[in-house]
């Protein structure tokens, strides 16, 4: 097990730059998911921390070995592939003990290995097979179990769940969790999925075109994402933006919203005093307000301020109820109460967790802080 | 009471149209190539001499045609030939494609080289290649002008190596094409899987003979096949580069059935020769087709 460091690492293809200039440190034992759209460097991030691709420029370091030079069979390291890679002349058996049999491990140990691994992730039946006998779930097991064998310094996981059904996705994202757990090993984990990111990670570090956004633990940019791209990327239902301008209220500052209710437009002035210290100068200016659904809920409470606003259509997904309200006409997505028992319909009453709510510069795009 | 409507003519022209289509063809091959297997099968078993006779002798053509040495060596000379030519093809072509296959500058270019021998007639590669083997105006003589006076490159006028000069030229043309066939099963192979050999220790040569190439068996037996069919029917070849010379030494099966049906008036030892290529042919077809056929599980 080691630490990892990336030091202010830059790509460039010609004149395309890929990554410009990511730093990132890794504790030993640390669990980092790299989150991001397809085509904002994660990957290539990823192999380049692998040593399948050049760094341009920056540092690499694993443990206190910098590893620019090194060949990728020489950095200790093991990659889980979304395709899986498996080697498909070989069985399962042969596919798992392959990297020991290069590595010159005695055919007795290896044997001993491979069977150690296949307890581990139950598929000790399987070992005869060929990769193409064998489910997603199966295929997925042995890529895993084949960087497992190797027991290597870093993890390298790259998007491992996204070919998996959804039930199947959950069980092997609860399956990597336990891995991390009981290995205690340095783990890098790339995926465009925010809630796999958020799950497993110990911090997450959000990349935009080639530059990290926010580098974080899941509950750090679940609460206070340091920008609007962050905001818009964790979570589900994604968060609710709000244009609103700055008045100064009688208890401090505060925003009137136009809420839809009854069939008619209704302004309401919305408390923003939580926020007195963060809107300090913003007073007669536009700022960005960001509510997760959660933070609108229904019923009265003492949480936030009520309100009263028309309900346009509920999604019931089981668990919770998603209402679409519509303010400053534009829809805003609010958790109803959970379950089917209670039916949402008309107007009726919302509370508003403004001291929870994040406020951002329009221009800049960065939280208020 | 309902009645079902009359189907219309056309309606049941339209139905049977895909048939109708195909028919002709069909019939064509049936008649053509089925038909004319049939017909050459009864004449093996005749007593024509320069003309189609239909009194039935039983086997005696066959074995007179096993009798025959120019039956042997024809016999013989394929083995020769067909082993060597498609295993030097395959090893030829596979190296090439393995070559090209590492990223270098100008490939589409240099592929097209490779395979361009294949669009080339075998009549026009073997007259090249005879003037290219022949010993007063080819490589030898060439050689021996730039000074090397013992330099010998006499194989179209060795009894005994013949039959070599017919694989090289052979091999020339077709190891181009097996080249194409391996370089496209190269590229199809999963980046993915490479990259993880790769970080698993293997070296690259390593990753091609224990991942890649085992993984293109069925392109393998696809080649052999296609190869060997080409080595079987080769004809063209033989009757441009030695004429099936010195003597007979170099005569192929097909050669010794075209010499035998049309210029030594014994229809029924050519065609008892044909019966027996087929044969050999079917022996090598039919067990790949079926393999292919029963479905592509254990590939």
């Amino acid at each position: 097990m080691a630490s990892l460091t990336i030091k202010n690492a830059v790509k460039r293809y010609g004149n395309v730059e890929v990554l410009k200039g990511v730093s990132i440190d890794l504790r030993d034992g640390e669990f980092l998911v790299l989150l991001g759209a397809s085509g904002c460097g994660k990957s290539t991030l990823l192999n380049m921390i692998a040593g399948l691709e050049d760094l341009t420029e920056g540092e690499i370091m694993i443990g206190d070995r910098v590893v620019n030079d090194v060949h990728p069979k020489d950095r200790d390291i093991a990659m889980v592939f979304q395709s899986y890679a498996l080697y498909p002349t070989m069985t399962v058996g042969q596919n798992i003990a392959f990297g020991l049999e290069m590595r010159g491990v005695p055919k007795a140990e290896r044997a001993l290995r491979v069977e150690q691994v296949a307890k581990t992730l139950r598929m000790d039946h399987l070992l005869d097979r060929k990769p193409a006998q064998l489910s997603g779930g199966q295929r997925q097991r042995v890529a895993m179990g084949r960087a497992l064998v190797r027991d290597p310094e870093v993890f390298l996981f790259d998007e491992p769940l996204s070919n998996l059904d959804a039930k199947l996705r959950l069980e092997m994202r609860t399956e990597i969790k336990r891995l991390h757990k009981r290995l205690n090993a340095t783990m890098v984990y790339v995926t465009h999925d925010q809630i796999e990111a958020l799950t497993l990670a110990d911090r997450i570090a959000i990349l935009k075109d080639g530059e990290v956004q926010q580098l974080a633990s899941p509950a750090e940019i679940y609460e206070h994402p340091a920008n609007m791209f962050v905001a818009g990327l964790v979570g589900s239902p994604p968060m609710n933006f709000l244009d609103i301008t700055v008045e100064a209220g009688e208890a401090g500052p505060a925003a009137w919203v136009t809420l839809r209710a009854d069939g008619a437009d209704k302004p309401v002035l919305l408390d923003l005093s939580a926020h007195t210290a963060r809107l300090d100068g913003y007073v007669g200016r536009k700022v960005v307000m960001g509510l997760r659904p959660e933070m609108i809920s229904q019923g009265t409470t003492d949480a936030g301020q009520c309100v009263q606003c028309e309900i346009d259509v509920t999604e019931a997904t089981g668990a919770d109820t998603l209402c679409v309200l519509n303010w400053n006409n534009q829809e805003v997505l609010a958790r109803g109460t959970s379950g089917y028992t209670k039916i949402l319909e008309g107007t009726m009453d919302f509370t508003i967790e403004t001291e929870r709510a994040c406020l951002f510069d329009p221009e800049s795009g960065l939280r208020l802080d | 009471m309902l009645t079902r409507p009359p189907v219309k003519f056309i309606d049941r022209i339209a139905r049977a149209l895909p048939q109708i289509v195909v028919a002709p063809g069909f019939a064509a091959i049936l008649y053509f190539v089925y038909g004319f297997i049939i017909w050459t099968g009864y004449i093996s078993l005749t007593k024509s001499k320069m003309l189609p006779n239909y009194t039935l002798i039983g086997t005696r053509p066959y074995e007179r045609l096993f009798q025959m040495d120019r039956w042997s060596v024809a016999i013989e000379n394929l083995f020769i030939f067909g082993f060597l030519f498609v295993f030097v093809s395959v090893i030829v072509g596979c190296l090439l494609a393995v070559l090209l296959d590492q990223k270098i500058r100008a490939e589409g270019f240099i592929r097209t080289i490779y395979l361009y021998p294949m669009a080339i007639s075998f009549i026009i590669t073997g007259t090249a290649w005879k003037w290219i083997m022949n010993p007063s105006l080819g490589l030898e003589k060439v050689i021996r002008d730039w000074g090397w006076e013992s330099f010998r490159f006499g194989w179209t006028v060795d009894n005994n190596l013949a039959i070599y000069a017919l694989v090289m030229a052979a091999v020339w043309q077709a190891s181009g094409f097996a080249m194409a066939l391996f370089l496209s099963a190269l590229r199809s192979v999963d980046q993915d899987i490479i990259k993880a050999a790769s970080l698993d220790g293997a070296s690259p040569w390593r990753i091609y003979l224990r991942i890649i190439l085992p993984s293109m068996r069925p392109v393998f037996m696809s080649a052999m096949v296609i190869l060997s069919h080409l080595a079987i029917k080769s004809f063209d070849l033989v009757v441009a580069l030695t004429g099936g010379g010195p003597g007979y030494a170099s005569t192929l099966p097909a050669n010794f059935m075209y010499e035998m049906t049309f210029r030594r008036n014994e229809i029924a030892v050519g065609a008892a020769s044909a019966m027996v290529m087929l044969a050999t042919v079917a022996a090598i077809m039919v067990p790949y087709l079926y393999s292919e056929l029963r479905g592509k599980k254990h590939v």
